[in-house]
């Protein structure tokens, strides 16, 4: 093998890494990209700085170079030829700037690629080799060792959970006017196991009252774990594989602890992904229960008329930006919209949407990544030109990570707008019966 | 046989036996689709993956960009076109005068097409970033395939020549970029594995993506 002599043991281990991930799914992107650039117009990146660096094909070249170097015969023989690179100090730097620092694995370039890679499948084994090389991005790394040492990414301790969880539940109780509403705390035998993202309960706790109230009036059977809840898994986004699969063994464990039907997946796009798409992968099994976004569950109570609505309590215009993972990885595409054409009076799609919307630049734990801030907002531009063309005065989207994103690109570009998770809608939008004997 | 029959027929023997290979190695497995219950309908998804999602109104990179599709449509039919003329010419087969003319024609269009690619590589600093001597020589070497068929279609006394230069492309073809030619259709395949089987594909009918 080329230059195997001179590579350091964490050097040896990236390559085992990679050469433990030489799949055929692996073989067939690696070897397809034929460098036409023409997926530069499809990354955000890209088009915010025309740094080629960003084209999603040089992403792609930051791991394929490696491969050809260190697994393919030409690669060995004729290395300059083919663009066959050693994994050396110059590769490696270059790889955490452009893998960690310039991609979201939103995919959108893979959609539109001429051939076909699976750009973003790519990146995160790249990310991988890096998570052997230690050179995760601090933020994300200690994001990932919170969920892990203390079981949610913002080390929330479980009393500091409860008492906002009980604070809510009263008041719960003196919206809906009933006293027998509740937030359930790991009850088992219910039908739904309702999961949060940690910046819920530590700094936006009114989405947590939203969708307790959808519980409340759907009266569906639910409970929230106090040991178990945090739908993030940012070893999804810093690429390491056992982290990954240690917090899915752990919700997994809390579905059968409580014995839920359901496992109902808050308003999060890469939780979403992770749990449902990636975590069997990870764990080597499928699931024995059903795993849901909390939209599609909204969704639902509406087609079934569990609740009722009224849009008119929602009559400013509202746009919805799509998820990355939620939508483009994800296939949870139309609900949203459903949700929102049934609790909102006016409804303005923003363009391109769906499976070809732009991230909005706070994937990929770039949220996290404190060093490439400034990189993170710029990129953002386009998603604040699309929400402005929109005109509307709320951004509906299902995911905390684009809230965050959102309200920081709404402050920079000052887009005047408020925004909001699906379920916030929805829950002005609810019509209650009163309760017996009011 | 001649001797350059000989030549490419070996040529072709070592590229079929490492296609094959690499085709195996990469070819999607049961259960490579991921282990998650799935939610789509993933053949229809593997079909369009060839079809619908090709299309300019749904490819951002094609739409956006209608000479260079255009200029790669027209490359890879005629390389297409080559590899057809490639194996009658083996085998001596003949074939109308008029549809021997068009051909030649049509390899010239495919020849220039190709060439437009290429000066768009070098003339463009974007492209050059990423690019090694491996994209600019796969351009060349098939380009001169599509140009040497065109003119063994118009002269017989090339045909040798074109034998031995078809048996050293399909040598190169495993070694550099030219691979994607084993690796596209596999591409394609995994792409609408993986929307198909999250029910992204196939989607919505219209133009979404434009801004």
């Amino acid at each position: 093998m080329a230059g195997l002599n001179t590579l350091t043991p964490d050097q040896r281990k990236a390559l085992d890494a990679l050469r433990q991930r030489l799949t055929g799914r692996f073989l067939t992107h690696v070897n397809s990209c034929v460098h036409c650039g023409l997926c530069g117009e499809s990354c955000h990146y890209y088009l915010k700085y025309k740094d080629p660096r960003f084209i999603p094909g040089n992403k792609v070249e930051q791991i394929a170079r490696l491969y050809r170097r260190y697994f393919t015969t030409a690669g060995r023989l004729l290395p300059k030829w083919i663009g066959a690179a050693d994994l050396d100090e110059e590769s490696i730097g270059e790889m955490v700037d452009v893998i960690f620092g310039g991609c979201t694995m939103c995919g959108r370039c893979s959609v539109h690629c001429s051939i076909g890679v699976d750009i973003p499948y790519l990146v995160r084994i790249a990310r991988t080799m890096l998570v052997e090389l230690g050179l995760v991005p601090e933020g994300l790394q200690s994001t990932v060792n919170a969920a892990i040492e203390t079981g949610n990414n913002m080390a929330i301790p479980r009393e500091e959970l409860v008492d906002t969880l009980k604070w809510l539940e009263e008041d719960l109780r003196m919206e809906v006017e009933d006293d027998s509403a509740e937030i359930p705390l790991d009850a088992t035998g219910k039908h739904v196991l309702y999961t949060l993202n940690p910046r819920e309960p530590k700094f936006f706790p009114l989405s947590i009252s939203a969708i307790a109230k959808v519980f409340y009036a759907a009266g569906e059977s639910w409970t929230l774990s106090t040991h178990c809840y945090d739908v993030t898994n940012y070893a999804y986004f810093s690429g390491d594989d056992r982290k990954a699969r240690e917090l899915t063994e752990r919700l997994s464990a809390e579905m059968k602890k409580l014995g839920a039907g359901v496992l109902a997946l808050a308003e999060c796009g890469h939780g979403f992904r992770a749990i449902r798409w990636e975590g069997p992968d990870w764990i080597q099994r499928a699931y024995s229960f059903p795993v849901v976004s909390v939209v599609e569950l909204m969704a639902d109570y509406i087609r079934s008329g569990r609740i009722r609505l009224d849009p008119s309590a929602n009559e400013a215009r509202v746009t919805l930006h799509d998820p990355c993972n939620l939508v483009r990885a994800g296939g949870v595409i139309e609900e949203q919209r459903f949700v929102l054409n049934h609790a909102v009076s006016d409804f303005a799609e923003m363009t391109p949407n769906r499976v070809d919307n732009f991230c909005c630049g706070g994937g990929g734990g770039q949220l996290s990544m404190g060093e490439f801030r400034d990189r993170r907002v710029e990129a953002g531009e386009i998603k604040a030109d699309q929400i402005r063309r929109t005109g509307a005065k709320i951004v509906a989207t299902p995911c905390h990570n684009c809230i965050d994103q959102l309200m920081e690109l709404n402050q920079e570009y000052g887009l005047g707008v408020e925004i909001k998770t699906v379920a916030e809608l929805l829950a002005d939008a609810l019509v209650l019966e009163k309760p017996a004997g009011k | 046989m001649s001797g350059p029959q000989y030549i490419l027929l070996a040529c072709f023997i070592v590229f079929a036996f490492g296609a094959r290979y690499r085709i195996h190695r990469a070819f999607p497995r049961p259960g490579s689709g991921g282990l998650a219950a799935g939610r789509g309908d993933v053949p229809h998804a593997v079909l369009y993956s060839f079809t619908g999602a090709m299309m300019p109104w749904k490819k951002e990179t094609a739409g956006r960009h209608p000479i260079s599709y255009a200029l790669g449509i027209g490359y890879h039919a005629g390389i297409f076109l080559g590899f057809l003329w490639l194996v009658l010419l083996f085998f001596g087969a003949g074939l109308p005068g008029i549809l021997v003319s068009a051909s030649a024609g049509l390899l010239a269009i495919s020849f220039l097409c190709g060439l437009g690619l290429l000066v768009k590589r070098v003339a463009t600093p974007a492209m050059r970033y990423f690019s090694n001597a491996d994209d600019y020589f796969s351009n060349a070497i098939v380009s001169g395939f599509t140009a040497l068929t065109a003119a063994a279609l118009l002269n017989e006394g090339a045909v040798p020549a074109l034998f031995v230069y078809a048996g050293v492309l399909l040598l190169y073809i495993p070694v550099g970029k030219l691979r994607h030619a084993i690796y596209f259709a596999l591409a394609r395949v995994y792409l609408g594995l993986f929307y198909g089987r999250r029910g992204v594909w196939p989607g919505k009918d219209g133009r979404t993506w434009q801004v």
